[in-house]
């Protein structure tokens, strides 16, 4: 083999000056770079994007057989329920117009309640055999597989749109925001494996907090898909809520405590929100903080309407959260995470006592998808 | 499934193949030392700069192969769900079985009767390796 090397060597001599070669490889790559190096770089760009959309291809398709196994298994259709998964897989929403800003919450909130209605309906037509918690989960498992989907098809048009105009831009813009994207679609794969199997995910800890007090009380069903149940702590009444669980589902928090404020008259002296965030790198899983605020994620529209209430009844309303990343929210529940609920109780019972006196009403709400978890 | 065979025969594909570079590489190295010794300068620049060149690459792709690896172990962990009683304490820990949740009645305890429930299902961190 060094022969061969020796022979390629050999235009320079095989005892040529090493020098003269190193040299004149020096010029060569200088002269190289400065005409073509952006397309040396743009080159190197699209074969790291294109890996990356091989990967995510096959995440995708794993993602569909997977949710394609369970609908089979869970749902027992009587016909091959592809081709309406693929027609679900690229469902869409459009977001009301915001040049006029007034109500807008409002026409979101209801195209959202819209989408759902249809997604779910959409859902039990594929799995006929479902029971209403499994059809939950069946929900949540071909949302992962749409995002999963959504993510595949907008990485592989800016690959596809940077080749065909070979702009710098244009992958640039891709290839530097890969690493956030895979970590998303990673996420979304350990999700997948979750709701197939019906796990508690790492969002479910506010819900699991919110479980663990209702627990051996009477509940009794607010609004659409939130159970509550109420429960003493030293003299002061709590009314605690969650999404109704064991299946997926988030519910809609603000829709509840809205109407319980309405059933009280308003006289509530707090509400405390627990709910799952987003931990900063080098953050402990599973650690508590505790802040002033409406503690609830999604499209905004049920934190505006816990806000309005809160200003209108001049309610304090409080949020403990419990730190995760984005991979731990929607992967199966962590240990830490399990045992973080715990501690939130004990800093629910303190905030409680600390705020409001004897015989004043607490509204207690555990935020987050309820993912096997019951009440 | 014919994704998922494809997906892992590229997997291992890949190992085999940055395997068969760093060993290659790594020959050709000692080579390179081998004609140094024997006075051959020229030769001896040359193959260093290749076969360094190539343990660099084989050992990127390795460690990028692991970093996947990782990510994969992380996406098939154990789920584990804990059953408690809530008269004595007891505490049963076994394998998370479809149909389990939180707070779902579960088997009855083995030191006093009783009927446990379900406490915590979580996911089983992987084991560290101990130093």
């Amino acid at each position: 083999m060094i022969s061969v090397f020796s022979a390629i060597s050999s235009p320079f001599g095989p005892s040529g000056d090493l020098n003269t070669v190193v040299s004149m490889l020096m010029y060569l790559s200088f002269i190289l770079f400065m005409f073509f190096g952006q397309k040396i770089q743009v080159r190197l760009m699209l074969l790291e994007v294109d890996g990356v959309v091989k990967r995510l291809e096959f995440m995708r398709n794993e993602v569909k057989l997977l949710s394609l196994k369970t609908l089979k298994e869970i749902g027992k259709p009587k016909e091959d329920p592809l081709p309406e998964l693929n027609v679900m897989l690229e469902q869409f929403l459009i977001s009301p117009e915001g040049m006029d800003p007034a109500g807008i919450v409002w026409k979101l909130d209801h195209l959202l309640d819209v989408r759902e209605m249809k997604f779910k309906d959409d859902v039990k037509k594929i799995a006929p055999e479902a029971d209403a918690s499994q059809v939950n989960n069946l929900e949540n498992l071909i949302e992962a597989s749409q995002a999963l989907n959504t993510i595949f098809r907008i990485v592989r048009h800016f690959y596809l749109l940077g080749k065909k105009t070979s702009s710098f831009y244009i992958i640039f813009q891709i290839q530097m925001v890969l690493p956030l994207i895979m970590q998303e679609a990673d996420a979304l794969m350990a999700a997948a494996r979750a709701f197939s199997q019906g796990q508690p995910i790492g969002d479910g800890a506010g819900a699991l907090v919110a479980a663990k007090l209702m627990q051996g009380k009477e509940k009794r069903r607010v609004g659409r898909d939130v159970v509550v149940a109420e429960t003493m702590i030293e003299g002061r009444r709590v009314i605690s809520l969650k999404a109704e669980g064991p299946g997926g589902n988030v519910g809609k928090p603000g829709d509840a405590i809205r109407q319980i404020i309405e059933e009280n008259s308003g006289k509530i002296a707090m509400i405390v929100m627990v709910d799952a965030a987003l931990k900063l790198e080098g953050d402990k899983t599973g650690d508590l903080s505790e802040g002033i605020g409406a503690a609830i994620g999604g499209p905004g529209t049920e934190r505006f309407k816990i806000e309005e209430e809160a200003l209108k009844h001049k309610i304090q309303v409080y949020a403990i959260i419990l730190k995760e990343s984005i991979l731990e929210a929607i992967a199966p529940m962590k240990k830490e995470i399990s045992e973080g609920a715990e501690q939130a109780l004990a800093r629910i019972k303190k905030l409680i006592l600390d705020r409001t006196k004897e015989g004043e009403t607490v509204i207690v709400a555990g935020i987050g998808n309820t993912i096997g978890i019951g009440q | 499934m014919q994704a998922r065979s494809a997906g892992s025969a590229y997997f291992y594909l890949l190992i085999a193949f940055s395997i068969v570079v760093l060993g290659y590489s790594a020959w050709m190295l000692y080579s390179g030392i081998l004609s140094m010794k024997e006075g051959n300068m020229e030769n001896f620049y040359y193959t260093a700069f290749i076969s360094l060149m190539g343990i660099a690459l084989a050992l990127s792709s390795l460690m990028q192969v692991r970093k996947r690896a990782s990510i994969l172990s992380r996406v098939g962990a154990k789920v584990l769900t804990v059953a408690l009683c809530s008269k004595c304490n007891f505490k049963a820990i076994r394998n998370f079985t479809v149909g389990d949740y939180v707070l779902k009645d579960a088997e009855k305890c083995q030191q006093c009767g009783e009927t446990m429930h379900i406490n915590q299902i979580y996911q089983e961190e992987p084991k560290k390796k101990q130093d």
